[in-house]
């Protein structure tokens, strides 16, 4: 096991820039994840690290040593791939095996640990197998043997549970979490799922447009997202962005949406006359209000999932999301009063996009 | 109303069936009803002409009593596996080299497949003047100031047959490249990255990972090998006229004199027969397997 850094890491293909200086310290033994919608650099970082590209600019060391021009061979990682990549000649067994038949390892030594990680795994009935003899989850299980047998120093998962299906996906995400709390292994794993990550990752890392966007432990993320963009990016249903300005003229401070609507802020902040912010609640943080307190909204649609009850509603003149715990009937086009609740507002500036209350 | 549209029914049926209705009787009697009647000629005593008076298995016996015929068998024999060995080797280097992200390759790939374009005559009547030790690469070479350079194998009953290697080869390697560079651009790319992070040398990746990945296209290059060696007539008639004396000779100039030139329709027609069971024996099990085996999507 070892740490992994990355310092000031550019990438660029032909003329377009991809990465544009990431910088992130992996602990040993710790299980981040990094996440971002399609194509913010997050799979190409991954390969960087793997070996399988090249690093522009910049630094990654995988213990103390930097790897920059180290053949992916030589770097002791083991990656598991969104399409598994098995070898389709070669038996589960076989699968398993190869890297250490490859350094010429002792023959029962690997019989041992392929037993060792089959049984971890529940793949023992299976090592006689062909790969187009299983299913997509048992094959997903047979990648992730094939890098367990190696005992790494570095886990690279590729977005390894997409192509299962969304049952097998959540009993595939908590095995492999059950898996790195056994191995402590240091893994990296990259998903553009942020339920994915909020539910794996000791730390995320929130990639964008090639950039770190924030770094933080899942629950530091979701209460204190640092800009618009992580505000958006984690949660579901997301956080409602209401685009609004400060207003002055009140002993408490005050903001109101574009279209008038005042929005109460809570009372230890600081906003300028006409400041241009973006107000942002989280669907839990809306409770119904009684006796004229609130912003009034208009049912639109009403979901109960049966846990807890969505209700889509227009408030200044936005369209947003309020989720109750308790389970409500509310008709198309009733009007209700929503109350956010200040302690856990996030202000952000419109312009630079960054937080604004601590 | 009813039946102009039971008729527009109708046609829409049958069209497709009265498009192919002309080429598939002529197939029918041209193929396959003058393999039936070679097949049956094979049991008559024809000579110039067919005859049809049933003499059982008697040409079957001749033919494989024959000198000219085993020395027929023999020579496929030679031919057909340095010929399918050979071209199965050169085509995996070439595709191998070609498959490494090279500039050129959209230069080099046709021009490997251009000797694929030309006609066997053609090739063979170049091969011939290559290598005629009078006029060809000999020569030359000796003019140049090699005086001890001789290469006469197409003058020598012992080599000859290597010179038809040698012409086919030339002619097909290229074709083979093409077979096993769609085989290789085929393979999965992450599988490939996942065994340079197993550890795999570029040796070991061609040897334990690649290769072994490309079991069809093996398949598909000795089948389409093993059918031209079998029925390669017209390269042989070019390069070296079956000859020096029959030193050359294979089962297609064999079935061709003795069926046109020397007047034994019914031999002829026998070794046309067995040459037919040897393709199928090549073909049927290929075919079996293709049309059995549903693909598996990986």
């Amino acid at each position: 096991m070892a740490s992994v850094s990355i310092r000031e890491v550019h990438k660029s293909f032909d003329d377009t820039a991809v990465i544009h200086g990431v910088s992130i310290d992996i602990e040993d033994g710790e299980f981040l994840v990094l996440v971002g919608p399609s194509g913010c650099g997050k799979s190409t970082l991954l390969r960087m690290i793997a070996g399988l590209e090249d690093v522009n600019d910049g630094e990654i060391a995988i213990g103390d040593k930097v790897v920059n021009h180290m053949a992916p061979k030589a770097r002791d990682v083991a990656m598991v791939f969104q399409n598994y990549a098995l070898y389709p000649h070669m038996t589960v067994r076989q699968n398993m095996g190869f890297s250490l038949r490859l350094r010429k390892a002792d023959k029962a030594m690997i019989r041992e640990r392929v037993d060792s990680a089959a049984q971890i795994l529940g793949l023992t009935d299976l090592l006689n197998r062909l790969p187009r003899q299983l299913s997509g989850g048992e094959r997903q299980r047979v990648a992730m043997g094939r890098a367990i047998v190696r005992d790494p120093q570095v886990f690279l998962f590729d977005e390894p549970l997409s192509n299962l299906d969304a049952k097998l996906r959540v009993q595939m995400r908590t095995e492999i979490k059950a898996l790195h709390q056994r191995l402590r292994t240091t893994s990296i794993y990259v998903t553009h799922d942020q339920v994915e990550a909020m539910t794996m990752a000791e730390r995320i890392v929130v990639m964008n447009l090639g950039q770190v966007e924030q770094v933080g432990r899942p629950l530091d993320l979701y209460d204190r997202p640092a800009n618009l963009f992580v505000a958006g990016f984690i949660g579901s249903p997301a956080m409602n962005l209401i685009e609004a300005s400060g207003t002055a003229g009140s002993a408490t401070p005050a903001a109101a949406a574009d279209d008038g609507t005042a929005l109460p802020l809570p009372a230890d902040i600081r906003v300028g006359e006409g400041q241009p912010l973006v107000y942002g609640v989280r669907p839990e943080d809306l409770a119904l209000a009684t006796n004229g307190a609130g912003v009034e909204a208009t049912v639109s649609v009403v979901e109960p999932t049966g846990s807890s009850t969505l209700v889509f509603c227009q408030m200044a003149g936005q369209e947003i999301c309020a989720e109750f715990q308790e389970r409500h009937d509310f008709d198309p086009g009733e009007t209700i009063r929503l109350m956010p609740r200040l302690e856990t507002l996030h202000l952000f500036d419109r312009e630079s996009g960054q937080r604004l209350n601590a | 109303m009813e039946y102009g549209r039971y008729l527009r029914g109708w046609a829409q049926q049958a069209l497709p069936r009265l498009v192919l209705a002309p080429s598939f009787a002529t197939i029918v009697l041209f193929v396959y009803g003058f393999i039936v009647f070679t097949a049956y000629l094979s049991f008559t005593n024809s000579r110039i002409l067919p005859k049809f008076n049933l003499i059982g298995f008697e040409n079957y016996e001749k033919l494989f009593g024959l000198r000219h015929w085993s020395t027929a068998i023999e020579n496929l024999v030679i031919f057909g596996g340095l010929y399918i060995a050979i071209c199965t080797a050169i085509g995996l280097t070439l595709a191998i080299l070609l498959d490494q992200k090279i500039r050129a390759e959209g230069v080099l790939r046709p021009l490997y497949l251009y000797p694929m374009a030309l006609s066997f005559i053609v090739t063979g009547t170049a091969w011939k003047w290559f290598l005629d030790p009078g006029i060809g690469l000999e020569q030359t070479l000796q003019s140049w100031g090699w005086a001890s350079f001789e290469f006469d194998w197409i003058k020598n009953r012992q080599m000859a047959i290597y010179t038809i290697v040698i012409a086919a080869v030339w002619q097909t390697s290229g074709f083979v490249m093409a077979i096993f560079l769609a085989g290789l651009r085929g393979i999965d790319n992450e599988i490939i990255k996942a065994a340079q992070i197993d550890g795999a040398s570029n040796l070991r990746l061609y040897a334990r990972i690649i290769i072994p990945q490309l079991r069809p296209a093996f398949l598909s290059a000795f089948v389409v090998l093993a059918h031209m060696a079998i029925k390669s007539y017209d390269l042989v008639v070019a390069l070296t006229g079956g000859g020096p004396g029959r030193a050359t000779e294979m089962p297609a100039t064999f079935m061709y004199s003795y069926t046109f030139t020397r007047n034994q329709m019914g031999i002829g027609a026998g070794s046309a027969v067995i040459m037919l069971m040897m393709i199928a024996a090549v073909i049927v099990p290929y075919l079996y397997a293709e049309l059995r085996e549903p693909r598996h999507g990986r």
